[in-house]
């Protein structure tokens, strides 16, 4: 029963990491590949965790050191993600090519000379293109 | 369930060339910062996984600093990237 | 690193080896490494090549692992994941406005607008396919080494042979004379405590060539941001430096230019889209609230790794760690959020402290046991927190030492001005001479 649940969460685990490798291959622009990675990847890790707690049992040194590197992936990689697309975005890294909305660089032209950017199609969402092929 | 584990720790080891290939190909600095980012989890999980498979407790730290290390490390380039200097 | 290489005898036992499945993980990494080897030395682009290099150290980890040997696999991640990136990181960024850079868009489109930020996100990056056009003595080459990598990866030995006489005297050794049940922690501060001292000189010495080679002519409080303080003081005691609103205002647009503005200090009030390089020392709030809570837990992670003598690990992997901790509330806060440790008169007096107190340890030894690094203190209980006498403050001393040269050095670089003036005004071509030929190195 419990290799069950093991094997379960692993084969969880291992497809999201398969997607976040997947997605940093097949995603058009730098900004799809990092939200498609890390967030696939942070979905990956927690169900290995808990693989490993459920497999060695939550009082053990596994289960431990699995609540930490679960709470330093989760807290982690969103921060470093962050930061590398906020750098990478005031780098003028152009968008992919299909890309419909961008949100800050139209919110500082309407601000500057509100010429252009009246019909913003304002969504809530972000650039969220598909991948090609 | 060591099997199982160890079946796991390869399926990851066997990802990580999907990211080794954005390292090489990558056009933008940020693909290759995430590509090291996703190595380093995937590596991350692989000890995890091998330290349950082979019953070793001790390898857990490593995955640890390897995991929290890589981190710091696209902080330190995402700060190299917005001010030019570290 | 000198101080690891004590750590490189052969761990204990390698109880997996009997079991026929993990060669696959053998033979999987090293054909991994390899790839990633390869990047490194066929990759284009400078930022590239270091991401390569923090990949493969990544994965040399995972060997170390593998092969059984976590306390090598611990000084690889720090010296891998933090030491070298961070270095090289600090270098690129130091040497690049200096040196023109090779034309650098090849792979993307041409920016329509053209990006103030000295970054040039484009990497030139060469793809995959040019990495398989090389020349014919490197593939012999490549070959060969891959030749050796194979027959030395089969030369591994398994769990069913024999340890080594060095290995198994640790072993017999550790329990009984130092209540130690890591072996290698043994072997490191007990057995071959005197290796170990003398790396830790040698680590000393490094640093102390860094601390010269980096030292500005005048004396200074601090690392980072020197010249700004020095610039208002000079304006305090030259007050006719002072200009009018508009002429100040030019030279902060052209200070900005440089990048040597001051801007606000957290990145938060302004635009995201603006395309300049950032100016704020704070990065935004975000990464400052995780970080507040990361940091406080691989700081007390980082003092388990050195209070914990059963464990892998010992002063060198936790002096690093620390180094990771201090850079990472640098990165997130800015320097003046760590000025008031980073600065060389307390982080040279705590280096110097830490390897004065390692220096009576061991002579203490000599006075009261008759030898030099004999444990003198009495012994704890196996698998506690004292246990291993002298060892464990051994351990504490090389925590301070590597930690603080760690931090020196970093900074030190981090801080390193190009002052190219040369002291007798003969010598200044010959100066500038040395800065168009390193130019010419870099590209």
């Amino acid at each position: 029963m419990r290799l069950v649940v093991v094997a379960a969460l692993l084969t969880i685990g291992v497809g999201f990491s398969l997607t976040a490798g997947l997605g940093l291959i097949r995603m058009p622009d730098v900004y799809t590949r990092v939200h498609s990675s890390t967030l696939a990847a942070v979905l990956g890790a927690v169900p290995v965790f808990l693989a490993l707690v459920v497999g060695k049992g939550p009082i053990s040194r596994y289960g431990g050191e699995s609540l930490l590197a679960c709470i330093l992936v989760l807290v982690f990689a969103p921060l470093s993600a962050h930061a590398l697309l906020r750098a990478t975005y005031r780098g003028r890294v152009p968008l992919w090519s299909g890309a419909k909305v961008d949100q800050p660089r139209d919110r500082l032209r309407g601000k500057d000379s509100g010429a252009d950017a009246g019909d913003e199609p304002d969504s809530g969402a972000g650039p969220e293109p598909q991948a090609r092929g | 369930m060591s099997q199982v584990f160890l079946a796991a720790a390869l399926a990851e080891l066997v990802l990580t060339v999907l990211p080794l290939w954005r390292l090489a190909s990558g056009p933008t600095i940020g693909d290759r910062i995430v590509a090291v980012n996703l190595v380093a989890t995937q590596s991350m999980l692989a000890v995890f996984l091998f330290a349950a498979a082979a019953g070793r407790d001790i390898y857990l730290g490593v995955a640890l600093w390897l995991a929290s290390f890589s981190y710091l490390g696209t902080m330190l380039w995402a700060r190299y990237l917005e001010r030019g200097l570290l | 690193m000198p101080v690891t290489s004590p750590t490189a005898v052969p761990a204990p036992s390698r109880r997996h080896g009997a079991e026929p499945v993990f060669w696959a993980v053998d033979y999987l990494l090293l054909a991994l490494l390899l790839t990633a080897a390869f990047l490194v030395i066929r990759l284009r682009n400078l930022n590239a090549c270091v991401m390569a290099l923090s990949a493969l150290g990544l994965l040399l980890t995972v060997v170390f692992v593998v092969l059984g040997a976590p306390d090598v696999a611990h000084a690889e991640v720090v010296v891998g994941g933090v030491a070298l990136p961070t270095l090289f990181l600090i270098a690129i960024g130091k040497a690049r406005t200096e040196v023109a850079e090779p034309e650098q868009t090849n792979l993307e489109e041409t920016s329509q607008s053209p990006a103030r930020s000295s970054t040039s996100l484009r990497t030139g990056g060469t793809g995959a396919p040019d990495l398989l056009r090389h020349r014919p003595h490197a593939a012999v080459l490549s070959l060969l080494l891959l030749a050796a990598l194979v027959v030395a990866m089969l030369a591994i030995p398994r769990g069913a042979r024999p340890l080594p006489g060095m290995a198994r005297h640790a072993i017999q050794v550790a329990l009984p004379q130092w209540h130690l049940t890591e072996v290698v922690n043994e072997v490191v501060y007990g057995t071959r405590a005197f290796d170990t001292f003398g790396e830790t000189f040698l680590l000393l010495a490094a640093v102390l060539s860094v601390v010269v080679l980096t030292r500005p002519r005048e004396p200074r409080s601090g690392y980072v941001g020197e010249d700004v303080a020095g610039r208002q003081e000079q304006l305090e005691i030259d007050p006719h430096l002072r200009s009018g609103p508009d002429e100040r205002q030019a030279r902060e647009a052209e200070r900005e230019e440089e990048g040597l503005g001051r801007g606000p200090l957290t990145t938060d009030a302004q635009p995201f889209a603006k395309p300049f390089p950032e100016r704020g020392e704070e990065m935004t709030v975000v990464v400052r609230m995780g970080v507040r809570v990361v940091a406080v837990l691989l700081t007390t992670a980082g003092c388990f790794l050195v209070v914990q003598g059963y464990t892998p690990g010992g002063g060198f992997p936790a002096g690093a760690v620390l180094l990771g901790v201090v850079l990472l509330i640098y990165v997130a806060h800015g320097y003046h959020r760590v000025a008031a440790v980073v600065r060389p008169a307390v982080a040279e007096t705590i280096e110097l402290l830490g390897a004065l107190a390692i220096i009576v340890l061991q002579s203490l030894g000599l006075l009261l046991r008759g030898s030099f690094t004999a444990n003198w203190v009495p012994l704890a209980p196996a698998r506690t927190l004292r246990s291993g006498g002298i060892a464990q403050a051994f351990s504490l001393g090389e925590f301070v030492v590597v930690s603080s040269g760690l931090v020196i050095v970093v900074f030190a670089v981090l801080g390193a001005t190009r002052d190219w003036t040369s002291d007798d005004d003969s010598a200044d071509s010959a100066g500038q001479d040395r800065t168009a030929h390193e130019g010419g190195d870099e590209s």
